[in-house]
């Protein structure tokens, strides 16, 4: 009877829901399977990795028994990679294992372990290569584990063949998106919704919100139920939501509250087609919405997309914040040079040095940074450009800031590197001149305040250069001359600039 | 963050144990595990020992942590840092430096604290851009006080980064390529901060160590114009085969490296010490460690440990001098350890001190970082190879102790054959003309000690011995039996 409800409902669903009427669905479904079954249709997966995340694009698929499956798979990623497929209950980990431990074998075999859990493989496909293979689609219903078994992949690399669908599937899923102040579930049948859309993805996902509050959802189709069990949903949201089934309502977690453990409701279903409806507002704050179902032989399905685990959607940020110390960090910043120096200030200035150019080359107010791009969060390769968490203000950056002797000069600046403790000093020198320059943040907190000291006393003038256009600079020597302020050799030993925005940024 | 916890949990638990327990390690050996207070992450870029003996740990993080071993406390020594992926601490002095992408900078602890207060640049002379595989390893340095470094390529992939400066310095469509000044040169820095280029055509040269009598060593990474890692002798003005590095080399000014045979590349580059068999033994090496604890560590004094990043595993090569060069025999040591290891120092006790990272790219075991150590327990002989040597005709064996001597001069307890690698701008290489000999004139020695052979010999091919079933005197089967001797050099 279980392979008799094969995956026809792709097929055919109209047909199911038309001959429902008249005969009862177990009918229907026994003829229709056996008609699945033998039309089960070729169909082509393309399957990619995606480069430098040690990931397959596609985590899971599904495919009707029987059929004729080619596989097209694509090495995006700068290392060696393959793919295999296994039984149903296969543990992918113990599979891996297997294939590092084949050891001198293990190139000549592919990384394919010689055990039955392994149903079809590829070869190894070195960087930008693609490679496919053609197989027979199991009869047996079930979901068939695929991965990857060179070194260390297994972790991350591995995804779900369906074949027949899951037991407990959502078909025709619809959402409409409301807009309007609620503290608890409006009665949407009165509301008219701003948008609804059909969802192909067959997943709950309250992602097309077009704002962050004041919004609620409405999600319908049919729950499909292909074998009689009592089914265990569970719902957590932020804010309040209500599941309903065949218009009876199955979970009440109405009201304004964070997600908090998941509320769980139960109910017997026979085979079938069953309403469902999932009801959802959010006032303010957090979003969240997920929901899942166990039961009919399925440990626990997901019926929402998981904010949580999603690849788009994993929490990478790493956020630095400054408390009563300076924070020196080295790091890619957007913005920013391949070398570069973040400064994070106690009080909410920050800013970035440019130790290629000896010069501050941006402010910026507020949180100091998210190295998450940096540090890959314990995961990825990082090298990614880490985020400022504030305000940019400019500094007048624009190119060389020190000429020695005059306006023109092409003065070497050569970086020699930083005093962490204390209020961060910065060692450069010009034209050979050893020069310090202390940075810290303007007394109203709003720009940076430059202490420059020539270790010797220059013996010619020192220009200085800053683009001013929109800024107040304050200088405690110097003639200015248009954006270059002049410096003779005494005024140059020490001399101290303040650079502030004359309006808010 | 308990986003993350959650998701990865039940992971960890379901990998953990299945990896120790089939641990191969020779007899007399143990691995310690280190425990890291859960507020660090320790992705392990540099190690060593300072005066009082502590452990310094830089990481990819770009930290720098003191680790006390004995009270096992963990104290900051420096932050901020641009990966630091080496670490040198003179142990006289205790002046302690650091590679980092960007520089190699000097890290000064003014006012006795026990934490960094200056970072002075000591040089920053090579080329960089916001390509994440630009990474810059380090640190050894010669009895003259010259400091050694390596620059890695720059990842020629479309997308990375969002850069447009990828497609630069690719040689007969490379994947990697050279977006900067020196990328894959090997560097010296003078005493007195002066930066020489040294050698180039290195891809991904992830570790340097150097032994007793100062030479340079290097490992690089399988990929394109690498038919599989390799050990490497860092020689001035040396080309190791990746030509990207070229465009940097005066020598190559204004001359079209596309336009250049790879037959030409092949003449010009000197062919790695050792070759270590890709996925068989390793798929990225890391930093090469001279054995020389004065026997401390066992019987292999003078050898060279090195850890694969993606196998976890530790390798064990003897080199020997063969017409002028470099070539010898890896052997697996022990196999797999929890993570992928980057990094080994011998302690002050002649333990082995291993540095490991898996993040970004996995590797063997369950944990994205750690620290390890190998300790020898002072007695027990392990029963392997100790090391291979070439003869004239053949190679000759010498085990770590006695061996049966009915098995030793068996001929059915040898399974010999040999192939080549193809040198080209793809990826990687199948395996040449793999050839398997049977094993003539059979000699052991009084002691059963040593055992040579006659096999068919040929140059620029990596030898494959296996021992069938040979257990030592004491009936002790031999833990690790296969050995692979790179052939680049008969005796003349």
């Amino acid at each position: 009877m279980r392979l008799n409800i094969a995956g026809q409902y792709r097929i055919n669903r109209g047909v199911i829901l038309n001959h429902c009427r008249f005969w009862g669905l177990s009918l229907a479904l026994a003829m229709l399977a056996a008609h699945a079954v033998q039309a089960a249709a070729p169909v082509t997966i393309h399957i990619s990795t995606i480069h430098g995340k040690m990931k397959y694009d596609v985590e899971s698929f599904e495919v009707d028994p029987g059929a004729e499956v080619t596989l097209i798979f694509k090495n995006e990623d700068e290392m060696q990679h393959n793919w295999l497929l296994l039984k149903p209950g296969s543990k992918t980990l113990v599979v891996a294992q297997k294939a590092w431990a084949l050891g001198i074998e293990a190139v000549k075999k592919d990384y394919v372990p010689d055990m039955p859990e392994v149903l079809f493989h590829t070869k190894v496909v070195n960087p930008r290569e693609t490679t496919s293979i053609t197989f027979t689609a199991p009869m047996e219903l079930g979901q068939y584990p695929y991965v990857c078994t060179l070194p260390g992949h297994v972790y991350s690399m591995k995804g779900m063949m369906r074949v027949g669908g899951s037991p407990i599937a959502l078909r025709d899923l619809q959402y409409s998106y409301y807009e309007g102040e609620w503290t608890s579930l409006p009665d949407f049948s009165k509301l008219t919704p701003k948008k609804s859309a059909a969802i192909p993805s067959q997943k709950i996902d309250i992602a097309v919100a077009e704002r962050a509050d004041h919004f609620g959802m409405t999600f319908k189709g049919s729950l499909v139920v292909k074998k009689a069990d009592e089914l265990t949903f569970k719902l957590s949201s932020d804010d309040g939501s209500r599941l309903l089934v065949d218009g009876k309502a199955v979970i009440e977690n109405d009201g304004i509250h964070p997600a908090g453990d998941p509320k769980t409701g139960k109910v017997a279903f026979e085979a079938g087609i069953h309403a469902f409806e999932l009801q959802y507002f959010e006032a303010t704050g957090e979003q969240a919405l997920i929901v899942g179902v166990s039961g009919a032989g399925v440990p626990n399905l997901p019926l929402s997309v998981s904010r949580d685990t999603g690849p788009k959607t994993v929490d990478t940020s790493f956020h630095l914040h400054v408390m009563d110390k300076p924070l020196v960090i080295r790091a890619f910043v957007d913005g920013g040079p391949a070398r570069s120096i973040s400064v994070g200030l106690p009080g909410g200035v920050n800013y970035l040095f440019d130790p290629e150019n000896c010069a501050v080359r941006f402010g910026w107010t507020g949180m100091f940074l998210d190295v998450g791009p940096d540090r890959g969060r314990g995961v990825d390769r990082g090298g990614g450009w880490c985020k400022i968490l504030g305000p940019k203000f400019s500094v007048g950056y624009d190119g060389p800031v020190f000429a020695m002797g005059s306006a023109t000069t092409k003065s070497v600046m050569r970086f020699g590197g930083y005093k962490k403790t204390g209020t961060p000093e910065f060692y450069f020198s010009v034209d050979g001149r050893d020069v310090t320059q202390k940075i810290s943040a303007t007394t109203d907190g709003q720009g940076l305040q430059y202490d420059f000291r020539f270790q010797e006393q220059p013996k010619e003038s020192v220009f200085f250069h800053i683009k001013k256009d929109g800024l107040k600079v304050v200088c405690s020597a110097g003639q200015w001359q248009g954006d270059v302020l002049q410096l003779k050799p005494s005024e140059a030993a020490a001399f101290q600039v303040t650079v502030s925005p004359t309006a808010q940024p | 963050m308990k986003r993350f916890t959650l998701s990865l949990a039940p992971l960890f638990l379901s990998a953990a144990a299945l990896v120790a327990a089939d641990m191969r390690i020779p007899q007399g050996y143990r691995v310690e595990t280190i425990d890291i207070p859960k507020n660090i992450t320790l992705g392990v870029g540099g190690l060593a020992f300072n005066r009082a003996g502590e452990l310094m740990i830089s990481t990819r993080e770009g930290e720098v942590w003191r680790y006390d071993t004995v009270k096992k406390t963990w104290n900051l020594f420096a932050e901020g840092l641009h990966e630091a992926l080496g670490i040198y601490v003179d142990r006289k002095t205790d002046e302690t430096w650091v590679m980092q992408r960007p520089e190699m900078t000097k890290l000064i602890d003014t006012d006795g604290d026990g934490k960094a207060d200056i970072y002075k640049t000591v040089t920053a002379a090579w080329g960089l851009t916001d390509n994440y595989h630009e990474y810059a390893f380090g640190l050894v340095r010669d009895d003259a006080g010259n400091f050694y470094g390596t620059l890695n390529t720059t990842l020629s992939w479309v997308g990375w980064a969002g850069s447009d400066r990828w497609d630069i310095g690719r040689v007969h469509d490379s994947k990697m390529g050279r977006a900067a000044k020196y990328r894959g040169w090997s560097f010296m820095v003078t005493p007195q901060g002066e930066f020489v280029p040294f050698s180039n055509g290195m891809r991904s040269p992830c570790g340097l160590g150097r032994n007793k009598a100062g030479e340079i060593f290097y490992t690089d990474n399988q990929g394109d114009w690498n038919a599989s890692s390799t050990l490497q002798q860092v020689v001035k003005g040396r080309f190791h085969g990746h030509p990207s590095s070229l465009m940097d080399d005066p020598k190559f000014a204004g001359k079209d490296l596309n336009q250049i045979s790879v037959e030409e590349y092949d003449k010009m580059r000197t062919r790695p010490a050792i070759w270590f068999p890709h996925g068989e033994l390793a798929s990225s090496p890391g930093q090469p460690e001279f054995d020389e604890t004065g026997g401390k560590f066992g019987p292999f004094e003078g050898q060279v440990i090195i850890g694969d990043q993606t196998r976890s595993n530790l390798m064990r090569a003897a080199l020997e001098k063969v017409d002028g060069e470099y070539q010898g025999v890896v052997f697996d040591f022990i196999d797999p350890l929890q993570c992928g290891v980057v990094r080994n120092i011998f302690g002050p006790d002649g333990s082995l001190w291993t540095g490991e990272t898996g993040r970004g790219w996995r590797s063997v075991g369950e944990v994205l970082f750690g620290l390890q150590r190998v300790v020898w327990d002072g007695q027990t002989v392990p029963t392997e190879m100790h090391h291979v040597s070439l003869t004239a005709d053949g190679f000759e064996i010498t085990f770590t102790q006695p061996m049966k001597r009915e098995q030793l001069v068996d001929a059915a307890t040898y399974a010999v054959k040999s192939w080549g690698y193809l040198y080209q701008g793809e990826y990687g290489s199948p395996k040449l003309d793999e050839t398997s000999f049977p094993v003539t004139n059979i000699k052991a020695s009084v002691d059963n000690t040593k055992v040579s052979f006659t096999v068919p010999l040929k140059e620029a091919k990596v030898y494959q011995i296996t021992l069938r079933n040979l257990k030592s005197h004491a009936d002790q089967p031999v833990t690790n039996p296969t050995g692979y001797y790179t052939l680049n050099h008969l005796r003349k």
